[in-house]
C-alpha cells in the first residue's frame, strides 16, 4: 500500500474537473428545471386560486341572483294569486247575479204560465161545471136550470135581513131609483114580471127595473143598485172552486207565487 | 499477486497512464455523458422522461441528505459532496463488470479524495465564517487544544482515505482469493456483497465529508446558540 503521487495529483485534478462537469451538466440544469417547474406550478396554483376565487365570487353572485329571482317569483305568484282571487270573486259575484236574474226571470215566466194556466183551467172548469150543473139540475128537477136559478135568486131577495134591507132602501132614496137586473140567459116576460113584482113587493114599489143579458155571469142573475148587489150565479162558486184549485195546485208544486218569484239575497 | 491498479500501463517521461486514471476517466465520462444526454432535453412541465426523473430524484435526495446533515442551505455543498458520492458510488458499482478495477480500490484515489475534503473544509469554513473566526475554532476552548485539533483534522482525513480504500480493496482481494478456492457461485455472492459495501462506503464517505464541512461552518454559530438552546430545553 503506497501512494503514487502522480496518480494522487491526477485524481485530485480529475475530481475537480468532475465537480465542474457535473455542476455544469447535472446540478445546474436539473436544479434550474426544478425551480422553473416549481415557479410554473406556483403560477398555475395562483392562477387556479384566483380562478377559484373568481368562480366562488361568480357562484355567490349567481346564488344571489337565484335568490332574487326566487323572491321575485314568489312576489309575482302572490300578486297573481291575489289578482286571480279578485277576478274569481268578481266573476263569481257576476255569475251569481246572472243566475239570480235568470232565476227571477224564470220564476216570473213560470208565474205567468201558471196564471195563464189557471185562467184557462178556471174557464174550462166553469164551463164544465155549468154544463154539468145544467145537466144535473135538468135531470133532478122538472123545471129547467133557468127557472131554478130564478127561484134561488128570488129566494135570496126574500132572505135579505132588515139591516141590509134598510141600507138598500137608503141607497135607493139617495140615488137614481133605477135597478139593473143582469142574467146569463134571456128572461121571459113572465119571469121578468115575477121578479119585478117581488122587488116591488118586498123592497120598494117605486123603483124602476131594467133587464140586461150578460153571458159572463154563467147561469145566474144579479141585481145592481148604486154599488149594492144581490146575486146568485155560478161565478161565485167557480171563484171558490178556483181558490181551492189554486191552493191545491200550490200544494202540489210547492210554489208560493209571492215568495218564489223574488230572488234570494 | 499484485492487486494495485496504480501500475503503469503506459508511461512517457513523468506522465503515467494506469488503470486507476483510466477507469476514473471512464467513470467521469459515464457521469458527464449520461448527465449531458439527459439534461440537454429537460422538461419544465410535469411530464418527465425516465432519465430526468432519475436525475431529479437523485439530486433531490442529495439535497435532502445534505440539508439533514448540515441543517443549512444545501446549495453551496451540493456540487462537492454530490460529486463525491456519485463518483464513489459509480466507481464501486462498476466493479461487477469483469476486467474493471474500481479507482476507489487505489489508495492514491482515496487519499486524493480525502485530501480534497481536507482542503474543502477550511475553504467552506473560511467562506462562511471568515479567516479569523475559522482559525479561532482550533484554539477553542483553549489554546492547548490547537495541536489536538490539527491532529484530529489530519487523522480524520487519513481515516477517510484508509476506510474507503480498505473496504473496497478488501472486497476485491477477498473476491480474487475466493475465486482461487471456490470458483463457482461464491465469488458472485461476494461481488453482490461488494456492491452493497461500495454503496454504503460511498454514503459514509459523503456524509462524513458533509459532517466535517458542516462542523467547520457551524462552530461559531453553535457556540453562540448553545446557551439559548439549553435554556429552552430547561424550560
Amino acid at each position: 500500500m503506497s501512494i503514487d503521487w502522480f496518480t494522487f495529483t491526477a485524481q485530485i485534478l480529475n475530481f475537480l474537473v468532475l465537480v465542474w462537469l457535473l455542476s455544469h451538466f447535472l446540478y445546474k440544469p436539473v436544479l434550474n428545471a426544478m425551480a422553473e417547474r416549481e415557479q410554473q406550478i406556483t403560477a398555475e396554483h395562483e392562477a387556479a386560486t384566483a380562478a377559484q376565487r373568481e368562480a366562488e365570487t361568480e357562484l355567490a353572485r349567481y346564488q344571489q341572483q337565484t335568490e332574487d329571482l326566487a323572491h321575485a317569483r314568489e312576489e309575482l305568484l302572490a300578486e297573481a294569486g291575489k289578482e286571480i282571487q279578485i277576478w274569481k270573486e268578481q266573476h263569481l259575484k257576476q255569475a251569481r247575479s246572472d243566475i239570480d236574474q235568470e232565476k227571477t226571470e224564470w220564476f216570473r215566466a213560470l208565474h205567468r204560465e201558471r196564471e195563464s194556466f189557471l185562467k184557462e183551467a178556471r174557464l174550462r172548469m166553469a164551463a164544465h161545471m155549468h154544463q154539468m150543473s145544467h145537466r144535473i139540475l135538468k135531470e133532478l128537477a122538472d123545471s129547467d136550470l133557468q127557472q131554478q136559478t130564478i127561484a134561488v135568486f128570488m129566494n135570496r131577495i126574500r132572505q135579505i135581513d132588515a139591516t141590509h134591507k134598510k141600507e138598500f132602501l137608503a141607497k135607493l132614496e139617495s140615488s137614481d131609483p133605477q135597478m139593473l137586473v143582469e142574467s146569463a140567459f134571456e128572461l121571459t116576460q113572465s119571469d121578468r114580471k115575477k121578479i119585478t113584482d117581488l122587488i116591488h113587493d118586498y123592497l120598494s114599489p117605486e123603483v124602476g127595473i131594467r133587464f140586461r143579458e150578460n153571458p159572463e155571469l154563467i147561469c145566474g142573475i144579479d141585481l145592481h143598485l148604486a154599488g149594492y148587489k144581490i146575486s146568485w150565479n155560478l161565478q161565485e162558486s167557480l171563484e171558490e172552486l178556483e181558490e181551492e184549485f189554486v191552493r191545491s195546485l200550490n200544494d202540489v208544486i210547492s210554489i208560493d207565487p209571492e215568495s218564489e218569484i223574488k230572488p234570494k239575497e | 499477486m499484485n492487486m494495485s491498479p496504480d501500475e503503469p500501463l503506459w508511461q512517457w517521461e513523468f506522465l503515467i497512464l494506469n488503470r486507476t486514471i483510466l477507469f476514473t476517466w471512464l467513470v467521469m465520462g459515464l457521469l458527464t455523458c449520461g448527465s449531458w444526454l439527459i439534461t440537454r432535453r429537460l422538461s419544465t412541465s410535469t411530464r418527465l422522461s425516465r432519465g430526468q426523473n432519475l436525475l431529479e430524484v437523485l439530486v433531490t435526495g442529495l439535497r435532502n441528505q445534505i440539508q439533514e446533515v448540515s441543517q443549512q442551505d444545501p446549495g453551496p455543498f451540493l456540487p462537492f459532496v454530490g460529486t463525491l458520492f456519485l463518483f464513489i458510488v459509480v466507481s464501486n458499482i462498476l466493479s461487477i463488470v469483469p476486467g474493471y478495477h474500481a479507482p476507489t480500490s487505489s489508495i492514491s484515489t482515496t487519499a486524493a479524495l480525502a485530501t480534497c475534503v481536507f482542503v474543502a473544509v477550511p475553504i467552506y469554513g473560511i467562506a462562511r465564517q471568515g479567516l479569523a473566526d475559522y482559525l479561532k475554532q482550533y484554539i477553542r476552548p483553549t489554546f492547548l487544544m490547537l495541536p489536538f485539533n490539527i491532529i484530529g483534522e489530519l487523522s480524520r482525513t487519513l481515516a477517510l482515505a484508509v476506510r474507503l480504500y480498505g473496504n473496497i480493496m478488501s472486497g476485491s482481494v477477498i473476491g480474487a482469493i475466493l475465486l482461487g478456492f471456490v470458483p463457482l457461485f461464491v465469488p458472485i455472492l461476494m461481488q453482490a456483497f461488494g456492491l452493497l459495501t461500495g454503496i454504503i462506503q460511498a454514503y459514509i464517505f459523503s456524509v462524513l465529508a458533509m459532517v466535517y464541512i458542516a462542523s467547520a461552518t457551524q462552530v461559531t454559530h453553535d457556540l453562540n446558540e448553545q446557551p439559548e438552546e439549553h435554556s429552552k430545553q430547561n424550560t
